[in-house]
């Protein structure tokens, strides 16, 4: 039978500059200035897993799985 | 009935259209995990058409095993990973007004025909969010870690058909962390050496799980923090224990108490099922175990076993039976025997 699910939200990776145009920061991010709030690794499109608002700012995630699992619980 | 002979019954009896009707039921009804399976086969197949069927192919591929995954834990553990998984495509139009005031985490995802990154990454997120939420804060920071990573591991590690997700995890993500933080990699190894014995979701996460149901609502002043760590340990030796070795398996703390009766040594079993009903009644009972847990392993304990727990059942009114199964369990020779575990809870203890 159905189960309720927890839903995990997701962007598609051919999506992301159209993502960021709309938040602002697609040319923060080209410059390479956007770190993981984790790791403090500079984000580039090969290594950006997650994207998430923490006290009215926006903050990032590089994809490493440590990182990820940091995430806020929603 | 096999599902097999079921089909062709109604084949036979009902004709081609109604056995199609009946596999659509089947698929998005009776069994919806493996109704994804289906679809995540189909959305595959079509991942030449373009980006939305890439999307679905990629959500699905995730979602099927995940799914599966979480159904399976629920016939160990009623209750502990009560949610599925949904993968919710965000609309990259989003303002960053509505990002911030819907609080989105978003993670990105992309589409390859090896979905090992992705699937690692949907898991580790998915159990670091879904297993004993409520107890989380009751527990050390770094037992919770230690769980998450080894659930992780076990969920990556059922999904046969994607081993490499698994290589990936151990290589990338727990060798990396346990190597450095002794803490950690004890936690872990203790969860290892349980979960080898079937005792790591049967026990320590039912066990936390009810801890956190108990205590929400509560501040956490450290005690419930030094008495779950207290309890790895415990279940440690136990799951260790060589044959013949005498120890304590019952655990009889202020915030956990529970019972573990195990159905083991031939000198024992042949004195019959009262020493083992005693026991029950010794510390489920009079010693105020919430919970008793009766294991065995083996053809022989496990049909004494089952005696007992009938006998058991009609003995104590006050204890009720919540769960019963048999399962695959690795002995200290690496040998696969069948484990038998029963559990009941008391009535009167909260």
């Amino acid at each position: 039978m159905n189960r309720q699910k927890k839903n995990i939200e997701a962007v598609y990776k051919h999506d992301l500059y159209q993502l960021l145009k709309n938040l602002g920061l697609l040319d923060e991010f080209k410059k390479g200035d956007i770190k993981c709030q984790f790791c403090k690794d500079q984000i580039n499109k090969k290594n950006f897993g997650a994207i998430f608002p923490l006290a009215e700012k926006i903050f990032f995630s590089c994809s490493r799985l440590e990182c990820i699992t940091k995430l806020p619980k929603k | 009935m096999g599902t097999g002979f079921l089909f062709l019954y109604i084949i036979t009896t009902f004709g081609l259209a109604s056995f199609f009707v009946f596999v659509l039921i089947y698929l998005l009804v009776i069994a919806p995990e493996k109704g994804e399976i289906v679809a995540g086969w189909l959305a595959k197949l079509s991942t030449w058409t373009g980006k939305r069927a890439q999307k679905t192919a990629t959500a699905i591929a995730i979602q099927s095993k995940v799914n599966s995954f979480t159904k399976s834990i629920e016939t160990e553990v009623r209750g502990l990973l009560p949610y599925g998984l949904k993968i919710k495509w965000v609309s990259p139009d989003i303002t960053k007004e509505a990002f911030i005031k819907e609080n989105k985490v978003i993670i990105i995802l992309s589409h390859h025909h090896n979905q090992d990154e992705n699937l690692s990454k949907a898991t580790a997120l998915y159990m670091s969010r879904a297993v004993i939420p409520e107890a989380r804060s009751h527990i050390d920071e770094k037992l919770c870690k230690a769980i998450d990573l080894m659930m992780t591991k076990k969920a990556l590690y059922s999904f046969t058909e994607a081993r490499s997700s698994f290589d990936h995890f151990v290589s990338n993500v727990l060798r990396p962390l346990t190597i450095n933080d002794n803490t950690l990699k004890d936690y872990c190894e203790s969860i290892e050496a349980t979960e080898e014995r079937g005792l790591f979701t049967r026990i320590l996460l039912k066990e936390l799980l009810e801890l956190g149901r108990r205590r929400a609502g509560t501040t956490e002043t450290g005690d419930t923090v030094f008495e779950s760590n207290e309890f790895v340990k415990h279940l440690k030796k136990i799951a260790e224990k060589d044959r013949g070795q005498n120890i304590d398996p019952n655990f009889l703390k202020k915030y956990i108490r529970m019972s573990v009766i195990l159905v083991a040594r031939p000198e024992n079993i042949e004195h019959g099922h009262k020493p083992y009903i005693n026991a029950v009644e010794k510390y489920g009972i009079k010693n105020g175990a919430r919970t008793i847990y009766i294991f065995s392993r083996g053809e022989r304990n496990n049909i004494f076993a089952k005696e007992v727990v009938s006998l058991c059942e009609n003995k104590f009114s006050t204890l009720a039976k919540l769960h019963e199964e048999e399962y695959p369990t690795t002995i200290d020779t690496g040998e696969i025997k069948s484990g038998y575990c029963a559990i009941f809870y008391s009535r009167k203890i909260i």
